[in-house]
């Protein structure tokens, strides 16, 4: 159960998201709470399920207990946003969270291509994925290269001196992005990326049982939403 | 300029490079300020002044069209799996890329009146995800109503009307002339000085 196919976990999210604009009441918020958990438990995330569930408890109680007595206006206006709009959304940013945090790049890559989707879209992806690193690598080298010249990057000088910190932050990362960019292409190419073959891969992408009960819960779970989950 | 030839390679490694750029510095950009609700709501006039540089920048190396709905397209993809979006986000940003990336085209992807004109455009996209706060406004309503009463929640929503988005737009827009004149001037003091513009 460890490794679902990646489409499936795209539909668990697609699920999530029609379930939401449904509107749902307490028992459903419960019903899916207990279902993305038990993904996030069969990969073996208990601490992260059980830090969402702690999330989860807290806006409940915040939304049942602490907004009655709640009475100056724009307070209440705040922590209604915060206890119950934030916990509308609260069920996307779980399932978005179980997907990134069990899927790896290659995998993913290889059931977009199972899945036809056009190369215009897969290169750019995985460019985009593998690039993270290196900006966040970029970013704390200017971090430390401002700190030695004694050129601030808290919030402070964010807000007194905003367009200068902006063009110290960014023209540096743009100007190493950019050629690391360029590197990068010039790999890439060189094993063969802008082939007009099929590219071979690795990862073995296959459907199982597993998947089909996944896929199952979560029509399922979107049916009895439908059905008893509105108000 | 020969636009109308097909994207190759490069080109697409390049919209992957810039996306992953301009999406890492909206996203520490948001998760830095997005603290108290009044600058939430005024995020994306700071996102389209922060983010212009690198949006123009790319600009430069697009030569074809198709780069630009690509990061649309990406922007939504990235918006809905790992930020939890709706699907709607989704579709906002790719028509937004694409309209965008037309605009651009009429000016052969090097006037610099319809680069901008096609980053303002492009800029709307973060009011995206305040839609579903308007689309699902009767379920969130019902549950204020639910634990609040109704009399709150009638003054609720008098306090969160519906032309809020149209005027999200406007700032937006006039915080993306800004930030694409701010990168022009950055453009050229640095850039094109070292030859990467």
């Amino acid at each position: 159960m460890s490794n679902l196919n990646p489409i499936t976990k795209i539909l668990c999210i697609l699920a999530v998201n029609i379930v939401i604009t449904f509107g749902v009441n307490v028992m459903m918020e419960l019903v899916m709470l207990a279902s993305v958990s038990a993904l996030f438990w069969a990969n073996g995330k208990w601490k992260k399920s059980i830090r969402y569930i702690l999330i989860f408890l807290f806006l409940l109680f915040g939304d049942k207990c602490i907004l009655p007595l709640i009475s100056a206006a724009w307070l209440s206006t705040l922590s209604c946003l915060v206890f119950i709009a934030f916990r509308k959304f609260f069920f996307c940013i779980m399932a978005a969270d179980f997907f990134i945090s069990t899927t790896e790049i290659n995998v993913m890559i290889a059931s977009m291509e199972k899945l036809k989707i056009p190369e215009a879209i897969i290169i750019p992806l995985a460019v985009l994925v593998r690039f993270f690193p290196t900006v966040k690598e970029e970013w704390n080298h200017i971090r430390a290269a401002m700190r030695m010249r004694n050129i601030g990057t808290g919030v402070g000088q964010i807000l007194l001196h905003p367009i200068e910190t902006m063009e110290y932050i960014i023209v540096p990362l743009l100007f190493s992005t950019v050629k690391i960019g360029e590197e990068l292409a010039a790999a890439a190419l060189a094993r063969g990326l802008g082939m007009k073959k099929r590219r071979t891969n690795l990862c073995r992408v296959s459907f199982k049982a597993a998947d089909c009960f996944v896929m199952i819960c979560s029509v399922t779970v979107v049916i009895l939403s439908k059905l008893y989950g509105g108000y | 300029m020969n636009s109308s030839k097909k994207l190759s390679t490069k080109d697409l490694i390049n919209t992957g490079i810039f996306t992953a750029i301009y999406f890492a510095v909206m996203f520490v950009f948001t998760a830095v300020t997005s603290f108290a609700p009044i600058t939430y709501i005024l995020l994306p006039a700071f996102i389209a002044i922060l983010c212009a540089p690198i949006y123009m920048l790319f600009i430069t190396k697009v030569k074809t069209f198709g780069m630009i709905t690509i990061m649309g397209v990406l922007i939504g993809i990235l918006m809905v799996f790992t930020t939890g979006n709706s699907w709607i986000m989704f579709v906002f940003c790719s028509l937004l890329g694409f309209v965008s990336d037309l605009i651009t085209k009429t000016g052969g992807y090097t006037s610099r009146k319809m680069s901008m004109i096609g980053y303002c455009v492009f800029a709307i996209w973060p009011i995206g995800s305040f839609f579903p706060i308007w689309i699902m406004r009767d379920a969130y309503f019902a549950s204020v109503v639910a634990s609040m009463g109704e009399v709150y929640a009638q003054e609720l929503k008098a306090m969160t009307p519906y032309w809020i988005i149209p005027v999200m737009i406007v700032y937006t827009v006039i915080a993306a002339v800004i930030g694409s004149l701010i990168s022009g001037k950055m453009n050229k003091k640095h850039f094109e000085k070292a030859g990467i513009a």
